[in-house]
């Protein structure tokens, strides 16, 4: 049997050097941000009752399964509303004029969901505040739990940090169309309150200029 | 047109170093390592190394789309190389990683990372390291280079912080320094990648890729099946990506012994006639649909064409001009891999010199 000889301990006494005392300059390592433009959000109705509310599917995972549980809960709850699931002609990394155009046209409010991931986030949230600034059409973003820092830091370098959103938890992506019911009919993780009363608000209430 | 704001402060607030290293961490100014202080005298020596202005813009960057570019000049990008240890020499290859605008700390949920290819005189002259241990810690232009290019990215987009700016679930260990290294142009018996981008082999460059998180690894190219062990390779890069060969130069001859592959662009045809998969489990990988379906309904092609195969037919599902070779290695062994990473972009040096 091998013996075991255990090391010497080190000495105590090792001096650990002090840190320097004078003060030194240096330089910022930071870039040079953009300058914020405050936009102006959209008219809001004051009530959604014989209005047209397009449901917009980001294409990101299982979004539009969701929508689809948003969808039936209006045909459930608020039966005077009609609703529109409509896909993104791409992904949700461009701009889709085609399809904004048609929602100033043809809808009177919009849904985009959902912001699940590091760029369909910024993604949704963006193309949220488009329809608000550029086309009029109140707007109201639908996002996941884990992206809601994300979301405010978007919002706010776009000149619209007041821009209204709801978050259900996250994932989305892989739930049936009954565990996602229960995210759309639950509340929002982050505020407490049911995520379709915000919604009903966040596209009739007036936003703070 | 978006303007930018001069308000980000020029100097940080005297202080000791000790309580400097720990202001920069707390900033997230770091990569959680320790880093060397930007002094005036070691950033004014970093710019002494470049012909160019201290305040020219060199680009804008930001960690993903849909989130606002910041904008840096040359002074910013001194800043952040002296941070990583890099020597003033190495400046040029660091000036024309900012100028390439590509970030290398992209938010992005799937934790991605960069690869960083130095090709032309500039690996010599700087002692670059591109035989054996050239993807590792050993060498200390690929070390400090490769960590500058990330900290300049998280400093000049607007932050790199975990919930906000970088959402990357698991991480990637590879962003340390981005798998920074020089193709190895003397052993390989194929022209250097630079060249295949269109630039003369006497010119110097830097080419960035980005993805790096599907890897698929082999020694050497057996006589029997190595056609099938490469197309089983192949099948393990993810969907949304691209292959990237990374081959030493012993596999890169076998390639040449095996095939008859005697230029990259023969290969390059080759690997994307040998990647197939049935159309149906294609179209069914989660990435897929979310980033390739919809630009096939779009009708971006070849993508559209794809979507008209039947589910058992097979697609060659990775575009010919997509797929990459570069060679690298100190041929101690005939190992090699394919990274799943897509090519952005080719940069000149020598426009930073």
């Amino acid at each position: 049997m091998n013996k075991i000889v255990t090391p010497p301990r080190a000495e105590s006494t090792v001096e650990i050097a002090s840190p320097g005392e004078e003060k030194i300059t240096v330089l910022n390592p930071v870039g040079y941000p953009p300058k914020i433009n405050k936009k102006t959000p959209a008219a809001r109705p004051e009530s959604l009752d014989g209005k047209t509310i397009y449901l917009v599917d980001c294409r990101f995972d299982d979004s539009v399964v969701l929508l689809q549980q948003v969808q039936a809960w209006f045909a459930e709850h608020m039966p005077a509303v009609k609703t529109k699931i409509i896909s993104l002609s791409a992904t949700y990394q461009h701009d889709d004029p085609k399809t904004w155009e048609e929602i100033k046209a043809k809808g009177d409010a919009a849904i985009v969901g959902v912001g699940h991931c590091s760029t369909c986030a910024p993604g949704v949230a963006t193309h949220a505040i488009t329809l608000e600034t550029r086309y009029g059409v109140p707007t109201v973003a639908l996002h996941t739990d884990k992206f809601d820092r994300v979301v405010a830091s978007v919002t706010k370098m776009a000149g619209l940090p007041e821009a209204p959103r709801a978050f259900v938890p996250q994932p989305v992506m892989g739930k049936t169309a009954a565990e996602l019911k229960a995210y759309v009919y639950g509340k929002d993780p982050i505020t407490g309150v049911p995520i379709m009363q915000e919604v009903i608000a966040g596209l009739t209430t007036a936003l703070n200029a | 047109m978006t303007a930018f704001e001069r308000t980000t402060p020029r100097l940080v607030e005297p202080d000791t170093e000790e309580n400097l290293q720990r202001q920069f961490l707390e900033n997230k100014w770091t990569d959680g390592l320790p880093i060397v202080l930007p002094t005036e005298k070691r950033v004014a020596a970093m710019l002494a190394a470049t012909s160019r202005k201290p305040d020219e813009i060199v680009g804008r960057m930001q960690p993903t789309e849909f989130r606002a570019a910041w904008e840096y000049t040359v002074e910013k990008v001194a800043v952040n190389a002296v941070m990583a240890g890099a020597r003033p020499e190495y400046f040029p290859v660091i000036l024309a990683l900012a100028a390439s605008q590509v970030t290398a700390r992209g938010s992005t949920s799937s934790s991605s990372s960069a690869m960083v290819v130095v090709n032309g005189p500039i690996r010599k002259e700087i002692g670059m390291n591109w035989g054996t241990g050239a993807m590792g810690p050993y060498n200390h232009a690929n070390a400090t280079i490769g960590r500058a290019y990330g900290l300049l990215s998280q400093n000049l987009q607007g932050g790199s912080e975990p919930g906000v700016t970088f959402m990357g679930s698991q991480g990637n260990n590879y962003t340390y320094n981005n798998i920074t290294f020089a193709e190895n142009e003397e052993r390989s018996p194929w022209e250097p990648l630079h060249v295949q981008k269109g630039l003369k082999a006497t010119d110097s460059a830097v080419s960035v890729f980005y993805g790096c998180r599907s890897t698929t690894f082999c020694l050497g190219l057996r006589e029997k099946y190595w056609r099938e062990h490469v197309r089983d390779m192949l099948a393990g890069i993810d969907g949304n990506s691209a292959p990237c060969l990374i081959l030493d130069p012993i596999t890169a001859r076998q390639f040449i012994d095996r095939g008859g592959f005697d230029t990259k662009a023969k290969l390059i045809r080759w690997l994307h006639e040998s990647a197939q998969m049935p159309a149906g489990r294609y179209w069914d990988l989660q990435l897929v649909q979310n980033y390739v379906y919809p630009w096939a309904t779009f009708g971006k092609e070849p993508m559209a064409t794809w979507l008209k195969a039947k589910d058992d037919e097979f697609i060659n599902h990775f575009p010919e001009g997509e797929i990459n070779v570069v060679v690298v290695g100190g041929e101690t062994n005939g190992y090699w891999r394919i990274m799943g990473a897509k090519y952005r972009k080719t940069v000149s040096v020598d426009q930073w010199r």
